[in-house]
This record gives structure tokens, C-alpha cells and sequence, in this order.
């Protein structure tokens, strides 16, 4: 590579990522103070977004068994029943094993929300 | 006997005149990659709209005898060219895309359109490698290192400027990469991130108001034209598109422009990109250079955009997922599915769908304003 090759090529590398980070930084910080405007106006404040802490989804109640909790009423009788018998039919017949509790996991969406999403996305 | 005679001649001059008589080794050849690349368009799926287009239109100026080529004087191909020649196609494919846009993640958090400016490395790096085989002139260099912002009309207009008699190879580049986004990406994208950043699940996006999705194609027009008045034409047309989608006035206008006026483009674009791709000009070693170079611009744009997105997830604590980072090389939808999928492999409950169309919308600006400075420094 020639010296003024090499030149015309630092020249243009530099010149192209300053001009793009400017612009979209600028573009950035536009959207964002519009953005700010929008809320405060719209009488919402950013209070609401700060409160609004969504928790990541842990996995299904298989993975729980070891934590603590006590099981008292019919109802949740009933619900013990349930998810034994589906944990009994996802390990399949001949493996033995005991439900020592159950704990429910905390949720960012609701179930069926969680569903729709993953039928909505799922061709993606 | 003078029947027969005549009878003989005529067929010999039919014959004569014939494809099966006029043909050469390299129209040979470039009707066979023609019919390769229309099996990866109709059996593989590969970018159908445009690469079936661009196959036939190949197929037809490696036609001998037929005048189908874009570079010759005359006929029906010749006209339809003079669109990409003039660049008006790739604006008017903007404008259907603006149609189809929805800012709305992007304005929610406009910080993805750092790392839409971060995924454009890729054109940068690229063209440095170009000028370093020292085959290309810095224009093609150019030409070439567009094919890294992933973005089939911005490549078509830059190389249509620079290098026009490039267009075929770049064009079957970057529209072949595009289509195997969702095979390149991942294995760098989890090559440079750890099991737990791919885990992060983001705060969900705010909601975005009508006025703020009416305001900002028409902010951004300014803001990017005023700075880098070469992308004009691509931005420009993209966020009336946009703005025509969003002020929900003209919605007549928004659909033909979408629907048939793009599914019009598309035809004459392809075909007539196609059919610069004839024997002489595609079968070189600059082709080869052209493929090989076009996936390292892939490369480096999606480990830019991923990097940028490590950068954000150490300064945001934690709460930004890198791999929304590779989505900024536009290729939209395609890229944005990828982070998706790739997150949602790590955690099934992760939904980084909409966070990742943030920075993927932003890769269309970021490439059409890397566009606007190539075109300006290199003209």
C-alpha cells in the first residue's frame, strides 16, 4: 500500500466514524430531550418509568423443588397435584422422585402474556 | 434445386446469427451462475424479491446476440438502467421502506442509535482492507466497503456513483450476505459475549407518543441533510415514507408506495442491476476479492455493533444486552430476529425483539449517512 493510500484511507476511515457518531449522537441526544419534553408534558413524568422494574422470567417451577415453603390449603393441595403430575409426565414413567415444595416464581408478565409473545414471535 | 439452395442458405444464416454459434466461454458461465443463484432464490428462499430479479436480469445480458445488457447503447434493459444510473431506484425503495418503518422502539430509546453508528466499523474496516490488496481504486474501495452497512439500496446508489461498472458483483454480495445474516451473525455475536450479558433481560420500552413518531422523520431529515448533504436523497426519501406512515393522512399514499410502487422498483432495480453482471466484468479476480471482502465487512460490522452494545451494558450496570448491538447493521428485519433468537436461546422468557429494532432502524440512518460521506470525500 502506497503512503498516500494508506493516507487517503485514514483520512476517510476517520472522517466516515466521526460523522456518523456525530450525527447519531446528535440525533440521539434530539430524540432524547424530545423524548423528555413529551413525558413531562404528557403528565406521566419519569417517576413511573424508574418505579417500573421488570424482573427476568426464571425458569418453570420444575427447577424450584429445594426452596422452602409450606403447602397448606385444599386448594393449593390440588395445585401440588397438578404440577407433580406434570413433572411425573415430562420425566416419563419408572423415575421416582418427591416434591419437596413449591415456590412461585415471580413474574415480569403474566402467563398467557408470556404466551401470546411467544406465539406472536415465534416464526422470527 | 434453386429451392434447396436458398432452404440451405437461409438456415445457415439462421444459424449464423444464433446464440448457439455467437456464444463465448464467459456467457456460458454467467447463465450458469444465473441458474444457481435463481435455485437460492426459489429453492433456499434467499432474498427472493431481488435476487430472483437480479438472477434473470443476469441470465438476460449473458444472452449472445440479445442486446440485453446494461451497458449497451440500446433496448428495453438499457433504459430501465438508466434508474440505478441516475439513482433514482434506491430512493424510491427508501421511501417504501420509510412506509414500512416504525421508529417508534428507536424513539422510545434513541440509544440505539449509538449502536447503529457502531455496526457501520464494518464499511470503514472494509474499505481499508480493500485499498490494502491494492487492486481497487479508493472509489471502489468505497464501492465495496458499503456492502458492510448490510443495506441493499444504499450499496446499489453508492456503488452506482462510484464504481457503476462494479454494480453486479456488489449487488450479488450484499444481497446473498443479507439473506445469510441469520448464519454469519450468531457465531460472533456469541463469540464476544459471555453466557450471562446474552441472559440480560431489558426494561421494557416506553410507550411512544403520535407526535413524537410525526416529529422525527422530519428531525431527522434535517439534522442528517444539514450534516451530510450527499445522503440527502436516501434519507430524505426514507422519512417521508415514514412520515407519510405516520401522520395517518395519507394513508392512500403510504400503501401504493409500500405495495406497488416498491414491488414496481424492485423489478426494474433488480433486473437492471442483474444485468450489469455480464461475462467480461463479473468473471475477474475482483469479484472473487468483492465476495471474499463483502463477508469480512458483514464480520466487522456485526462485532462492532456487539462491542459497542459491551460498552453499554458495563456503563448502563448491566441492563443493556449486547447482542441488540449486532442489529445495527441495518438488514432489517433479519438482523433484529437474530439478536432475538440468539437471546432467547439463552432465555427462553427473553424478548429482545423490539429493543433490537431500535438499533436496527438506526443501522438504515447510520448506512445511508456513511453513504453520504463516502460519496462526498471519494466523488
Amino acid at each position: 500500500m502506497s503512503p498516500e493510500s494508506l493516507e487517503l484511507s485514514l483520512v476517510v476511515i476517520l472522517t466516515g466514524l466521526v460523522v456518523v457518531f456525530a450525527a447519531l449522537i446528535g440525533l440521539t441526544a434530539l430524540i432524547w430531550a424530545f423524548g423528555k419534553i413529551f413525558t413531562t408534558i404528557s403528565g406521566k413524568g419519569s417517576k413511573g418509568d424508574k418505579n417500573e422494574k421488570v424482573e427476568a422470567p426464571k425458569a418453570e417451577t420444575k427447577s424450584t423443588p429445594t426452596v422452602s415453603a409450606a403447602v397448606t390449603t385444599d386448594e393449593e393441595d390440588d395445585v401440588v397435584a397438578a404440577i407433580s403430575a406434570a413433572v411425573a409426565c415430562m420425566l416419563g414413567s419408572g423415575k421416582g422422585f418427591v416434591v419437596r415444595s413449591i415456590r412461585r416464581v415471580k413474574e415480569s408478565r403474566p402467563v398467557w402474556a408470556q404466551a401470546g409473545l411467544l406465539e406472536n414471535t415465534k416464526p422470527f | 434445386m434453386m429451392i434447396v439452395d436458398k432452404f440451405v442458405a437461409a438456415v445457415q444464416g439462421i444459424l449464423q446469427n444464433s446464440g448457439f454459434v455467437n456464444v463465448t466461454w464467459q456467457q456460458l458461465v454467467m447463465i450458469g451462475i444465473a441458474c444457481v443463484l435463481l435455485y437460492l432464490a426459489i429453492a433456499r428462499g434467499f432474498e427472493p424479491l431481488l435476487l430472483l430479479p437480479i438472477a434473470f436480469g443476469m441470465l438476460l445480458a449473458n444472452l449472445p446476440l440479445a442486446n440485453l445488457a446494461a451497458s449497451s447503447e440500446t433496448g428495453l434493459i438499457h433504459y430501465l438502467y438508466m434508474g440505478v444510473k441516475l439513482g433514482i431506484y434506491p430512493p424510491l425503495i427508501f421511501l417504501g421502506i420509510g412506509c414500512m418503518t416504525d421508529f417508534g422502539p428507536l424513539i422510545a430509546n434513541p440509544k440505539g442509535f449509538l449502536l447503529g453508528a457502531a455496526a457501520q466499523l464494518g464499511i470503514f474496516l472494509t474499505f481499508f482492507g480493500a485499498m490494502a490488496l491494492g487492486i481497487f481504486s479508493p472509489a471502489e474501495a468505497a464501492s465495496i466497503g458499503i456492502i458492510g452497512g448490510a443495506d441493499g439500496p444504499t450499496a446499489i446508489y453508492v456503488t452506482s456513483i462510484l464504481a457503476p461498472h462494479l454494480l453486479g458483483p456488489i449487488a450479488v454480495a450484499a444481497y446473498s450476505y443479507m439473506a445469510l445474516v441469520p448464519i454469519i451473525q450468531p457465531p460472533i455475536m456469541k463469540l464476544l459475549t459471555t453466557k450471562k450479558e446474552r441472559q440480560v433481560v431489558m426494561t421494557q420500552l416506553r410507550p411512544v407518543s403520535r407526535t413524537e413518531k410525526i416529529i422525527f422523520p422530519i428531525l431527522v431529515t434535517i439534522v442528517v441533510s444539514f450534516l451530510v448533504p450527499d445522503a440527502a436523497s436516501l434519507v430524505g426519501m426514507l422519512m417521508l415514507g415514514n412520515l407519510m406512515r405516520e401522520s395517518g393522512v395519507v394513508e392512500r399514499l403510504s400503501k401504493t408506495a409500500q405495495n406497488e410502487l416498491m414491488n414496481i422498483i424492485t423489478i426494474f432495480l433488480g433486473v437492471s442491476v442483474g444485468a450489469t453482471a455480464t461475462g467480461e466484468v463479473f468473471l475477474s479476480p475482483q469479484t472473487l476479492a468483492i465476495i471474499c471482502l463483502g463477508l469480512v465487512a458483514f464480520g466487522f460490522g456485526t462485532a462492532g455493533g456487539v462491542l459497542f452494545g459491551k460498552l453499554m451494558y458495563i456503563f448502563s450496570k448491566g441492563k443493556v444486552n449486547p447482542l441488540i448491538g449486532s442489529a445495527g447493521v441495518s438488514a432489517v428485519p433479519m438482523a433484529a430476529r437474530v439478536s432475538q433468537k440468539v437471546g432467547q436461546k439463552e432465555n427462553p422468557g427473553n424478548f429482545l425483539l423490539m429493543h433490537a429494532m431500535g438499533p436496527n432502524v438506526a443501522g438504515v440512518i447510520g448506512s445511508a449517512v456513511a453513504a453520504g460521506v463516502l460519496i462526498a470525500v471519494l466523488k
